[in-house]
């Protein structure tokens, strides 16, 4: 761990070194010349016979089978356009963003990231991303809730027609019913109460895997409420005063975990098999529909149900974003639409692709498409979508996250 | 009886992990307690061959590299030979010039010769990632051919000259089967760390240039041991193949393995 954090160091002052003599030979022209994108029908008519990439979390098969299977093939057939996704962890997109910013405007490989939160806060900070764009995409307009809240802010960030939505997260639950026999723990305090009656069948990945983190930032705004940790300074001691007693909290729950919380599952998917396997009794997503699907791949058995807490669970979208150092984005432009499209995320929301949630304006739809939707939800022990959205809590803003992050490693892990 | 005991244990550990692997890769339902998978079947090598990469990303990593070994070589044999026999430099301050890539950070290289392969058009190019996958095995090699080239001396080469042989006689009938043997240790092990590169193939190829790495570490660190698991059988395949194959090629025999 201490070693990547050099190296991470290290790259950075490499980059502060080069970063004010990059600057003083940039010309104001940036956005000019080949890189620029207008319309859509523009963009399709110059991009024929290019080629796309699509960088972006690659640890989930269905969603790469969708992108390999549905959206690849798509884009070939209407638009001539090669589609090559490229499996990549968030990290390392945005440290190659960098040196392709350095290197000058329109001579990057990266051209369509799937990305949220404080990586976009990041890399918009950083101006690492090409935009406005979301005005430009007409499934955007055509379908989503232009003045919806997740459609302005991202965690919290101004959003600024920098990114398009592209898929509902909610955090959710899992447990399976007969282990919990006086039903489902809906709060903090009933999931206290649970793990002391049961000690060793609750734990939770360590932050800053991405949903772990999602749990604790949950468990803190069950715990303080999410108005006072929405209003407290974005400052280390500031935030500590605030969310003190969640992070007492999870020192209580500590002893009563798994292994009494000297280790954690590294990711997700490790919770999954431990609570497929019967170690521990309730697992997490942060894909509303993930016990259907793991119950439909016959990892769950079909006692396993979800459920949220009372006073909500952290729900935000995620988004694709078109690289400033693209060298395709008049391509990047017509994948975005193509990925966003309503025959595309129909088909992202079957089994087989994994059940994805399209970020869709249900006013907008068809009545078809709005019941197709709706069937996803009538089945298989997930809640309802009238439940998922009256119990939803909206996220932490961006830059409180890394300290949350750094403040449970603090007072909790090493504590 | 001893011998053949401790032949055993060294199968039996060399074996296990290999025997997980396969495991994995074969099992649709292993969950814990249990020793050995629940169930089997082919689910996970169909969903590794569904993967339109997948055969680019084997011959991809196979070229580059086999190319990586031959550029590695035909530096590291002539700088080897020039180094082994000058006392200009101390041989101690050699060995720490050869390892100043593993010290500095990799991140940090990478990153920056992105920066100048993009000026010099070289990233998402075959070129470009074989170039810099030659500056992560060169020390490797280098370090091997180095030893090689002491260890034979220049008596055999200076005998051969003054009985009038030419340079390239020299090469063919004294160097190359003397060295033989370090050459093709070299020339694995450059094979081998070649086909390993994660962040020069990524940050210089771009993704345009898919490898069996870039491919298996998003389903490795996020926890999809089955698919990992059957993407590291590949690798290992692909590995045996390669050094193998340079094996026969460059015709090393170890002395005294076969008596």
């Amino acid at each position: 761990m201490k070693k990547k954090w050099y190296w991470r160091l290290a790259a950075l002052m490499v980059l502060l070194l080069l970063l004010p003599a990059c600057k003083a030979n940039q010309s104001p022209k940036s956005d000019a010349g080949s890189g620029k994108v207008t319309t859509l029908s523009a963009a399709i008519k110059s991009s024929k016979g290019k080629t796309v990439t699509f960088y972006g979390f690659g640890g989930d098969e269905k969603a790469n089978l969708w992108v390999d299977q549905v959206v690849t093939p798509a884009m070939k057939k209407k638009y001539d356009i090669t589609v090559k996704r490229v499996p990549m962890d968030i990290d390392d997109i945005l440290n190659k963003l960098t040196t392709e910013k350095e290197a000058g405007d329109n001579k990057g490989d990266i051209d369509v990231v799937w990305i949220n939160g404080e990586n976009f806060y990041t890399a918009k900070q950083a101006n690492l991303l090409y935009g406005p764009i979301a005005n430009k995409v007409p499934s955007f307009n055509q379908l989503m809730d232009v003045n919806g809240h997740s459609s302005k802010y991202d965690f919290g960030v101004k959003i600024n027609g920098y990114e398009v939505p592209y898929g509902n997260a909610q955090l959710v639950f899992g447990g399976d019913k007969t282990k919990f026999p006086e039903g489902f723990p809906t709060s903090s305090a009933k999931l206290l109460a649970y793990a002391k009656a049961n000690p060793g069948k609750i734990t939770y990945t360590a932050p800053p895997e991405f949903t772990g983190s999602a749990f604790v930032r949950n468990i803190i705004c069950d715990v303080v409420g999410y108005d006072k940790v929405n209003q407290a300074p974005a400052t280390k001691a500031g935030l500590y005063k605030v969310i003190k007693p969640g992070l007492d909290y999870l020192n209580t729950l500590k002893p009563y975990l798994w292994q009494q919380g000297k280790t954690y599952p590294k990711t997700t998917a490790e919770l999954d098999q431990m609570f497929a396997a019967g170690q521990i009794n309730m697992t997490y997503s942060y894909s509303p529909m993930h016990v259907a699907e793991k119950r439909h791949d016959k990892e769950f058995n079909d006692n396993t149900e979800s459920f949220l807490f009372d006073k909500g669970t952290i729900a935000n979208q995620n988004y694709l974003a078109m690289a400033k150092s693209s060298n395709a984005k008049d391509a990047a432009l017509v994948l975005i639409n193509e990925m966003t499209s309503e025959s595309a995320q129909l088909k992202k929301a079957e089994a087989k692709y994994g059940y994805s949630i399209p970020p869709f304006d249900a006013k907008k739809l068809s009545p078809k498409a709005n019941q197709q939707l709706t069937d996803i939800y009538n089945n298989q022990g997930v809640p309802s979508l009238a439940e998922l959205q009256q119990k939803q809590i909206p996220e932490v803003q961006a830059k409180k996250i890394p300290i949350i992050e750094s403040l449970w490693k603090e007072y909790v892990l090493n504590d | 009886m001893k011998r053949t005991s401790t032949l055993l244990l060294a199968c039996f550990l060399v074996a296990l992990p290999l025997v997980v692997l396969l495991l994995w890769t074969v099992a649709t339902q292993w969950l814990y307690p249990a020793l050995i998978p629940q169930q089997f079947g082919g689910k996970v090598l169909g969903q590794m061959l569904q993967e339109p990469n997948f055969w680019p990303a084997v011959l991809n990593s196979f070229v580059i590299a086999l190319a990586t070994t031959v550029v590695t070589l035909l530096i590291a044999m002539p700088a080897c030979k020039v180094l082994a026999s000058q006392h200009f430099i101390s041989q101690q301050l050699l060995t720490f010039m050869i390892y100043l890539p593993f010290i500095l950070p990799a991140i940090a290289i990478v990153t920056s010769t992105q920066i100048l392969f993009i000026q010099w058009h070289l990233t998402g190019t075959f070129t470009g990632i074989i170039l810099s996958h030659t500056y992560f095995t060169l020390p490797y090699a280098m370090q091997i051919i180095l030893e090689s080239y002491r260890k034979m001396g220049q008596g055999y080469a200076l005998t051969a000259k003054s009985l009038g042989a030419k340079p390239w006689q020299i090469l063919k009938t004294i160097t190359w089967p003397l060295m033989a043997p370090g050459i093709a240790t070299a020339a694995g092990l450059t094979f081998i760390v070649s086909l390993s590169q994660y962040l020069p193939t990524f940050f210089i190829g771009g993704g345009k240039i898919m490898t069996l790495p870039l491919i298996l570490l998003p389903y490795a660190n996020n926890g999809r041991f089955n698919l990992a698991s059957a993407y590291s059988l590949v690798f290992l395949l692909v590995t045996m193949i390669g050094v193998l194959l340079l094996k026969q090629l460059i015709g090393g025999r170890h002395h005294g393995a076969r008596n």
